[in-house]
């Protein structure tokens, strides 16, 4: 789903982004504003929360364009921002987390599929930290390397609580698979 | 593994499936940052003052911390910082019921409501409290009840999403007496959920008649919980429990064969790393154990508390002062605090390196009537002493 930007094309891309050239910034952050939408969704639960808190997200970007170093992908760098972004805002808002909480767990009126629910159920119960891997892993498709440097974390403590989330989910599955 | 890669893609999509269609959400989201964001060649020079006029306030302030401590807080104001902003909630000094909130920098500081007299337990980052019945927001708006069980409170315990918090409360029970306890996770205003039957309420009607939660980490999916019992002999069982199951991860009991003496348990917030303390008038010595609950090291002293990272502790030696800050896997002492001071209380500073440590200032009145005089001192976590507050009750 998100678009691999990579490293070669983004050094000059960053270069001239930081001299104020728009078309750069969008050519490096554009792909990722709709991935970064999702995580912030999955994170808050809203969409026009997660649209605030992407929006403040890119304009953090734009900020600290100098602090990407040359050759650090772009991808988790600005998914990072996104986290940190979304986190602010659940500390902010802690009151309107009690519908998030709400929306993780009301079993959903159109699916039928019990096991299908219980899963959703079961991703809604997994601590935030294993669900975002989960999201960066599975749904946005970002490599262990990129989820490690999205989340501050080691690529080892990334590949651990991926593994540890799914183990969660579905010990059985995870058993058969051995 | 691609069926589980599947399935949770099916799962989260039915999350998002409330975003729609996003079809020109990128640029306008684009567009968007661009109007909220100030130009970086238009303002260039603005920003080159700015940092220079920083850099000078910066001086001139870190100047005057260094003369001297910074003068009482006086509140008259509320506290007027955005809401994301990590503070320090403590009792107002000259009305304990009033609860003030400073930064951590100690530069902004003002009123934030009322009800500390039976209460005041701030979350880590200061965003909401709770009273002796409710909880109480940083404008000290009240945003639910206390959801405690008569007729025994437990202490509030804060969890790390700044949200969540964990308690004891009575499991059900038709026996007379003592009966089991059960772990609780809340959300204020929403209903508590059972985590798991643990120990005894009301054990002792002594001095900690109910266990006691002493980390609750939401985000790591775990809770610290320690019981004391003086009957029959002193002991301390300590369980670690994941959240989301109610499964016992570990559990490990002191037991303390003489008198007098004490024990006491406290955790990094995440939970991960546990350190009991064993004391007596001859010694004090801890020992911290892991996230499986096997010992990694046994230390002199007694640990008060983490750093948020986990990576520093307080501990107190026998006599009980001077408090030290040291890195405990290798016992290198970072900070040392003025001599005569015992420790009282702690705060570490959520998702952050400083600590703010209360000492107690009049340690040594011969009144025991007299309340406790407790200095704040904020320190770096390469041990600078940041700034320090004379007079200041943590909430």
């Amino acid at each position: 789903m998100a678009q691999a930007v990579t490293a070669g094309g983004e050094l000059s891309l960053r270069e001239q982004a930081l001299t104020g050239d728009e078309a750069a910034f969008e050519a490096l952050i554009g792909p990722l504003v709709e991935p970064a939408l999702r995580l912030a969704h999955s994170m808050l639960g809203d969409r026009w929360e997660a649209e605030d808190a992407t929006q403040e997200a890119i304009m953090r970007a734009w900020r600290k364009l100098g602090q990407l170093r040359p050759g650090m992908p772009v991808r988790p760098w600005f998914l990072a921002i996104v986290i940190n972004q979304c986190r602010n805002t659940r500390r902010t808002r802690w009151f309107k987390t009690a519908r998030i909480a709400d929306v993780f767990q009301r079993p959903r009126p159109d699916q039928s599929d019990i096991e299908r629910v219980d899963l959703a159920r079961a991703l809604a119960r997994l601590p935030n930290q294993d669900r975002q891997a989960l999201f960066l892993h599975f749904y946005l498709d970002l490599p262990v390397e990129e989820v490690a440097l999205a989340l501050g974390i080691s690529p080892s403590a990334a590949k651990g609580r991926i593994y540890r989330a799914c183990h969660r989910l579905r010990p059985d599955l995870l058993e058969e698979d051995k | 593994m691609d069926d589980m890669r599947r399935d949770v893609i099916v799962a989260f999509d039915a999350g998002q499936a409330e975003l729609g269609d996003l079809r020109g959400v990128r640029e306008r989201m684009l567009r968007g940052a661009y109007a909220g964001r100030t130009s970086r060649h238009e303002n260039r020079l603005q920003v080159a003052a700015g940092i220079a006029a920083i850099l000078i306030a910066a001086l001139v302030i870190a100047t005057f911390v260094y003369v001297r401590a910074l003068t009482q807080p006086n509140p008259a104001g509320g506290l007027n910082v955005p809401d994301s902003t990590p503070v320090i909630l403590f009792h107002d000094p000259a009305n304990a019921a009033q609860i003030d909130g400073i930064t951590w920098d100690g530069r902004s500081f003002g009123r934030v409501g009322d009800g500390g007299v039976n209460g005041g337990t701030s979350n880590p980052a200061g965003i909401l409290y709770a009273t002796g019945t409710d909880i109480r927001d940083r404008t000290g708006k009240v945003v639910g009840p206390l959801a405690n069980t008569p007729p025994k409170t437990s202490r509030v315990a804060w969890a790390d999403d700044e949200i969540h918090y964990c308690q004891v409360v009575p499991a059900p029970y038709k026996g007379v007496g003592p009966g089991p306890a059960m772990l609780q996770l809340v959300l204020p205003g929403g209903q508590a959920a059972n985590v798991a039957q643990i120990g005894t309420y009301g054990s002792t009607g002594q001095n900690m008649p109910v266990p006691t939660v002493v980390a609750c980490s939401v985000e790591n999916d775990r809770a610290v919980v320690s019981e004391a019992t003086v009957s029959p002999g002193f002991s301390v069982q300590d369980w670690v429990v994941q959240l989301s199951t109610g499964r016992i991860l570990w559990t490990h009991t002191i037991k303390l064969p003489g008198s007098p003496g004490g024990v006491g348990t406290v955790a990094t917030h995440d939970g991960q790393f546990v350190a009991e303390s064993i004391f007596s008038p001859a010694s004090a010595t801890a020992t911290i154990y892991g996230p499986e609950g096997s010992a990694i090291t046994h230390l002199a002293g007694w640990v008060d508390a983490f750093t948020w990272d986990g990576s520093l502790a307080v501990t107190s030696p026998s006599s009980g002062y001077p408090v030290t800050v040291i890195r405990w896997r290798d016992g290198v002492v970072v900070w040392t605090g003025p001599a005569g001071l015992p420790f009282r209380s702690f705060k570490s500073e959520p998702g952050g390196t400083r600590m703010a440590i209360g000492l107690i200032d009049n340690h040594s009145s011969a009144d025991p009537t007299v309340a406790p005089i407790i200095d704040l001192y904020v320190v770096s976590a390469d041990g600078r002493l940041l700034w320090r507050k004379d007079n200041f009750n943590f909430a």
